[in-house]
């Protein structure tokens, strides 16, 4: 109680809270422009968090990641393309609904969704992460090393592609991790002889260029997108007492919905951009009248917007709790953590319980801002969508530049952002998970000190299966390699099956 | 030659470079496992599943995606750039450097020409983020970026 006092007293300060605000404005910003995503809102603003403490750094981050969620709501329903793939199934729904003209209803009650959406997320977050993070604290380092295999092979197997080079990119990720000094004994790795690279990569040039600058090209040579054209003069207005009417009305379906996302989001591997989809597919599937669905009906985008909200409370549990995330979006996440000094695992809410408690209050405090500011705030958001590509690239070009120059003064840092970019974007080229990749870059280091550890206490190796949580998790591994390559043998049956079809007619 | 079969040798090529490289590793006999040992069970890791990947790509036929009109040479064009402006920051400084840097990449993806009239607003707006963002990173949060030697 004393430290929730404390981290209310930290956290409400002006400064706090005008971060949280621009952070939130920033995510939303990402967040409508399609093309852009919450990850790479995540990476550019990190840098700017650099200067500053840890709570108020991770504010502005929570600012941006909520922000982020539910700014694609707003191209997703007025121009029918979602602006992040967290959006997509708001499309479904939102963009028939704008077409019916009722363009204020959608966007009310996709808000609202998102808003309470967040809010159960974040209470369950609130319950489950300390509860958690007890659980593990007996974690000896036999099951650190198990749950950080456990998290990789998760991550390669259950998100997208194919499982052999999910599994490529993560050890990829562990072994860029390896380069430096050994964590153990000091002893220089692959430097080359080079001062700079004693240190290893910074987190954060290898993010930026990965999530951010490789997307950013895929972008770039695009070309000419075709113009989107939104009528400006409709009033965008919808009372706030009709919306929380019709949320009411359809109050199973925010509950449920929210719950498969945090659900969702808690699980390894998958996130916001496949939560919305799957919680809308439950939502039809429930539903009394399914044929309404994609016809514009509200369920749909309470559906959609309510679960990609919610799993990012759900995605911290692990984050927070374990020091495991689950997707793209939380591996950055836990790179703003890590860059701030916090090191989350089951020690953290013990070690730093005013932090803890802060990370919770900037979640819902987000929350609160994300909906006044996008009620406000959507004709502003709307035009964004107006400025040009190859205007906005060039500026974000500069901020990954700046943002890896600034992490530790070096221009250095420059050219590893230059290598990282090449590289995440051969590999996206080639379809290799790059989730998995930087999971691997964070967690390698870990997973290595954990198995010395293991094996310099007792040099008997059946300890990994035979000490019950580690086996278990180990076991958990195996099977989610055996799920994938079942999934993926199926999945060319089926191709196959449908190109003879396909040649036959 | 598929994209997968391309990246399978690719790595394999890393790992046989970086295996022979692990051997310049100091390895002191003080623990169970040296400091060598990690590194090589990944890349020995990674060799295997890049076998894996080859024979994989040797099954499985090609999936022929129709070729999406992209202008594929622009992303190398960017690289090449970014390369050339990290080599020019120590002499023009952040602003100069910045600026030219995004001026070019700004021209080579607009998707069609205009008279260069209609691009003054878009350019000097670009030039006034640049200065905007190094006040801020120099002023506000303390980042020392370089100088060049014209200031």
């Amino acid at each position: 109680m004393e430290n929730l006092l404390m981290s209310i007293q930290a956290i409400l300060q002006w400064d706090t809270l005008l971060l949280m605000v621009v952070g939130v404005i920033a995510g939303i910003i990402f967040g409508c422009i399609p093309g852009f995503t919450i990850t790479m809102a995540v990476a550019l603003t990190l840098p700017f968090s650099l200067g500053l403490g840890p709570l108020e750094g991770i504010s502005l981050m929570m600012g941006v990641w909520l922000g982020g969620a539910s700014g694609g709501l707003i191209s997703a329903c007025l121009l029918g393309i979602p602006g992040t793939p967290s959006a997509m199934a708001t499309t479904f729904d939102g963009y028939p609904m704008v077409k019916k003209g009722e363009p204020g209803k959608a966007l009310a009650i996709g808000l609202w969704s998102s808003f309470i959406g967040s809010i159960i997320g974040g209470i369950v977050l609130v319950l489950a992460a300390p509860l958690l993070s007890t659980w593990a604290i007996k974690f000896g380092a036999w099951e650190f090393f198990s749950l950080m295999v456990f998290g990789l092979s998760a991550i390669a197997s259950l998100g997208e592609g194919n499982l052999i080079k999910g599994l490529l990119a993560g050890l990829l990720g562990m072994f860029i991790g390896t380069i430096g000094t050994d964590p153990m004994l000091g002893v220089e790795r692959f430097t080359f002889g080079s001062v700079e690279m004693l240190s290893g990569f910074a987190f954060l040039p290898v993010l930026i260029g990965v999530f951010a600058f490789s997307q950013l090209l895929s972008e770039a040579k695009k070309g000419k997108k075709e113009k989107l054209e939104f009528n400006q003069d409709v009033s965008l207005s919808y009372p706030i007492s009709k919306t929380l009417k019709n949320m009411l009305s359809s109050w199973v379906n925010v509950i449920r919905s929210s719950f498969v996302g945090i659900f969702i989001g808690a699980l390894p591997g998958a996130g916001s951009s496949i939560a919305n989809i799957l919680s809308y597919d439950v939502a039809k599937k429930m539903s009394r009248n399914p044929k309404k669905f994609g016809t514009g009906t509200q369920d749909g985008i309470i559906a959609a917007e309510s679960a990609n909200n919610s799993s990012e409370g759900g995605a911290l549990i692990p984050t927070l709790a374990l020091g495991i995330p689950g997707s793209a979006v939380t591996v950055m996440m836990m790179g703003a953590l890590l860059v701030h000094g916090i090191q989350p695992g089951p020690y953290f809410f013990v070690s730093e319980p005013v932090l803890a408690y802060g990370i919770f209050l900037a979640f819902f405090i987000s929350a609160i801002f994300m909906l006044i500011i996008q009620s406000f705030g959507i004709k502003f958001f709307l035009k964004i969508n107006d400025v040009p590509m190859h205007f906005l690239i060039p500026v974000v070009i500069i901020l990954c530049a700046l943002g890896s120059f600034a992490i530790n003064n070096r221009v250095f840092d420059i050219w590893v952002l230059l290598l990282f970019g090449v590289v995440g974007y051969l590999m996206k080229q080639a379809s290799f998970s790059l989730a998995a990749f930087v999971l691997g870059v964070i967690l390698g280091p870990l997973t290595e000190e954990n198995l010395r550890i293991a094996i310099t206490t007792n040099p008997d190796l059946t300890l990994f299966i035979t000490r019950p949580i580690s086996g278990v998790l180990l076991l958990l591994t195996v099977l989610s390699i055996v799920y994938a390559i079942i999934t993926d043998i199926r999945h060319n049956k089926r191709m196959n099956t449908s190109n003879t079809i396909d040649l036959n007619t | 030659m598929t994209k997968d079969r391309i990246a399978g040798v690719v790595l394999l090529v890393f790992c046989l470079f970086f295996y022979y490289q692990s051997k310049l590793i100091d390895i002191k006999d003080l623990t169970e496992i040296t400091a060598a040992f990690f590194p090589r069970l990944v890349l020995v890791l990674i060799a295997i599943l890049a076998v894996v990947l080859i024979i994989q790509s040797f099954l499985k036929k090609e999936k022929k995606k129709e070729e999406k009109k992209e202008k594929e040479g622009i992303v190398w064009v960017i690289f090449a750039l970014l390369a050339l402006y990290i080599l020019s920051l120590d002499l023009l400084g952040f602003i100069i450097s910045s600026f030219i840097f995004i001026t070019i990449v700004y021209l080579i993806i607009l998707p069609e020409k205009r008279p260069i009239k209609n691009h003054v607003i878009s350019l000097s707006s670009l030039l006034v983020i640049t200065i905007v963002l190094s006040l801020i990173f120099q002023n506000v949060l303390n980042v020392f970026l370089p100088k060049g030697i014209f200031f």
